[in-house]
């Protein structure tokens, strides 16, 4: 099976690739724009095609002879320019590819509204909004060249080159983790080497092409993630329970709350609480000090969680059903990535 | 979310200054606690006090009644009429939460520690709750600096708290500065080296009466198996002090301040200026979060058999130093 992977240069895209190398049967073909993309991937000795796949002509010498299609890119650059970019890429990926290949177009699960740190509007991002956008793209190409296409919307990204990985191993050195609900909440997280299990999923038809979340298998509470992380570092586990924030105060009476704690309105009313009877003065004067006693401790019960992931909800999750379990996949060593080669950087 | 604890119904005696501003907000704040009844000497002053926070109040005399009823009990009353209140509450099995200073004298500190189970008897040193001394604690516990080599402390100003309701000290009884303020640096002393001893090098104390007005010396905190730590200490109603307690290194020194949202600061050991070292994870910025703090801890430790950071117990070599100051 030969596997072309879009995206080869990028955080993702990178680790799939040498993840996928390992894999018996398995030929992995990074494409990537120019050489200085492929650069690491070289160094880690897997040879590179170069080329645009927005180009019709070169999309079909890059793409022509392979069996799966694993579309992980993104443009960047003006919001106008990367939308045209990335309608391009998912169109020729299905046009450009062999007439039995399989697209796997990586999404993201940031299309749901509700996938959103705590704290944040409930509201698609731009880039949950762009991602949605390749998804009707990617159907629709789906459709219009007979590629079988699995859209696969990715959590948190977690792995050996992921950021979020070398986070969480900061996080349990440097113990206790803060974590909400003491991190029984679904981690909304994907191990690289389930993400390299799927894209050998889709080449093997295994499920029905669709939209499908991907999340390590079955699903990892921040617990498990961190259990993990934690092992592997070698240090115990040491969990605290995050009490997120919770004002719980209407619009209003956060208003009202604002304007008596100004200090010309406090300064106004002690002149006038002077001229009230003492009864009044000491019940005034305990409701203050519970009041600021209650607004103190919540600020001190407002643990904030260690890291923004944590905050996100748990999602009602579709998996792939062929998925191995991603201990088992860690267990075997299938997630290790071996170092760079010795010496100068690999041709092509 | 958190599991909701469940609610603890707390028992105060003493309606003064430090229950009605303090105690008392704290535990009508919160759900994990509520207040059972409010209980005075001075039975009126009590009773306003209770229906100002919308609690109950009971006459002393009816304290044998309900203290079954509570789980715990603040002992916030002069220090010199605590005994017969300890011996209520431990023939009623209720924990106590004693304000400090604990003791006067290392008799009737360990008459009251033998009267409880070590989970069930606290004394309220409540900057050991401070987010700046657990992490000067973890600092020292973990040699992040090597070891400490000298101790200073000084705090105090030219008066007392003026907001505060008279004195006991005022009223004749013996005690002071000392006992009012210097329990509270010298407990941290105590607290983040691990002494467990100590010997009075030098003891100055300007007397007003019976009534220490500042205290001034030096004494050496014994520890198992290390050397003795020196601590020089200023407490004084008279003039004013840094309000801080130093922590000398080799080459760096810690400060912890008498405010809880003071942060720990470090400084190289002959260098002006200072940095922040912050962690506002690790403990209470605020007091109301201390005294919030320090009865979670009671609670739990309660509830958990084990005996707390604030345990009675852990104080006794700071009411030994404080009974030798006082005599010398």
């Amino acid at each position: 099976m030969r596997v072309a992977v879009l995206g080869a240069n990028g955080q993702v895209g990178s680790e799939v690739c040498l993840l996928l190398r390992g894999a018996p049967g398995v030929e992995v073909v990074p494409i990537c724009r120019n050489r200085s993309g492929s650069a690491f991937l070289r160094w880690h000795g897997l040879p590179c095609r170069h080329g645009s796949v927005a180009d019709a002509a070169q999309a079909r010498d890059l793409l022509s002879d392979c069996d799966v299609v694993a579309n992980f890119a993104l443009a960047v650059g003006r919001p106008r320019e990367s939308r045209t970019a990335n309608a391009l890429l998912i169109r020729q990926a299905a046009e450009a590819s062999a007439p039995e290949a399989r697209i796997a177009y990586f999404s993201t699960l940031s299309v749901h509204a509700r996938f959103q740190p705590a704290g944040s509007p409930r509201s698609r991002s731009a880039y949950g909004v762009e991602k949605l956008r390749c998804e009707r793209d990617a159907r629709a190409a789906a459709k219009r060249w007979g590629k079988p296409t699995w859209i696969l919307r990715l959590g948190h990204v977690s792995g050996a080159l992921q950021g979020i990985h070398h986070e969480l191993r900061r996080l349990v050195l440097a113990g206790p983790v803060t974590v909400p609900e003491e991190g029984r909440r679904s981690s909304n997280l994907v191990h690289t080497v389930t993400v390299a299990e799927a894209v050998l999923r889709v080449g093997l038809g295994s499920d029905p092409p669709g939209t499908y979340d991907l999340l390590s298998a079955p699903l990892w509470t921040w617990r498990d993630v961190l259990a993990e992380e934690a092992a592997a570092a070698g240090v115990p586990l040491r969990i605290l329970s995050a009490d997120p924030a919770g004002d719980g105060r209407g619009l209003l009476r956060g208003v009202a709350a604002r304007l008596l704690a100004a200090p010309r309105t406090r300064e106004l009313a002690l002149s006038l609480i002077a001229h009230l009877p003492e009864k009044l003065n000491l019940e005034a004067q305990s409701r203050h000090f519970r009041r600021r006693a209650a607004a103190e401790i919540a600020a001190l019960r407002a643990r904030p969680a260690s890291h923004a992931a944590f905050t996100f909800p748990a999602l009602e999750a579709r998996l792939l059903p062929s998925l191995t379990p991603t201990a088992r996949l860690l267990e075997e060593g299938r997630g290790r990535i071996a170092p760079p080669l010795p010496g100068p950087i690999g041709e092509p | 979310m958190e599991r909701a604890r469940e609610t603890a119904a707390i028992g105060v005696i003493g309606a003064g200054a430090i229950a009605r501003t303090v105690h008392l907000p704290v535990l009508t704040a919160t759900p994990e606690t509520s207040v059972a009844f409010v209980a005075d000497a001075d039975g009126r002053r009590a009773a306003e006090v209770a229906a100002a926070f919308g609690v109950p109040h009971v006459p002393l005399e009816r304290l044998p009644q309900v203290l079954p009823g509570c789980e715990a009990v603040l002992l916030a009353i002069p220090v010199s009429v605590r005994a017969p209140y300890l011996a209520m509450l431990s023939a009623a099995g209720v924990t106590a939460l004693v304000e400090k200073p604990f003791a006067r004298t290392v008799a009737e500190h360990e008459a009251a520690l033998q009267a409880f189970p070590p989970h069930r008897l606290a004394c309220g040193f409540m900057r050991r709750t401070y987010a700046a001394t657990r992490l000067a604690r973890r600092i020292l516990e973990e040699g992040w600096l090597g070891p400490p080599r000298r101790l200073r402390a000084a705090e105090g100003g030219r008066t007392t708290k003026t907001g505060v309701d008279a004195s006991p000290f005022d009223r004749g009884t013996a005690g002071g500065v000392l006992l009012d303020l210097g329990c509270h640096a010298l407990d941290l002393a105590f607290h983040l080296t691990g002494a467990r001893g100590h010997q009075v090098v030098r003891a100055e104390r300007v007397l007003d009466g019976p009534v220490d007005r500042r205290a001034e010396g030096e004494v050496l905190l014994l520890r198992n198996g290390e050397a003795p730590l020196p601590l020089q200490y200023v407490f004084s109603w008279l003039d004013p002090q840094e309000d801080c307690l130093e922590i000398e290194f080799d080459t760096a020194r810690l400060r912890l301040h008498a405010k809880p949202e003071r942060p720990l600061t470090l400084g190289g050991k002959n260098l002006t200026g200072e940095v922040p070292l912050v962690d506002p994870a690790a403990g209470a910025t605020t007091s109301a979060q201390a005294f919030y703090l320090e009865w979670r801890l009671v609670l739990d430790a309660a509830r958990a058999g084990t005996p707390s950071p604030l345990a009675a117990a852990s104080c006794l070599p700071l009411t030994a130093l404080l009974e030798e100051l006082h005599t010398r």
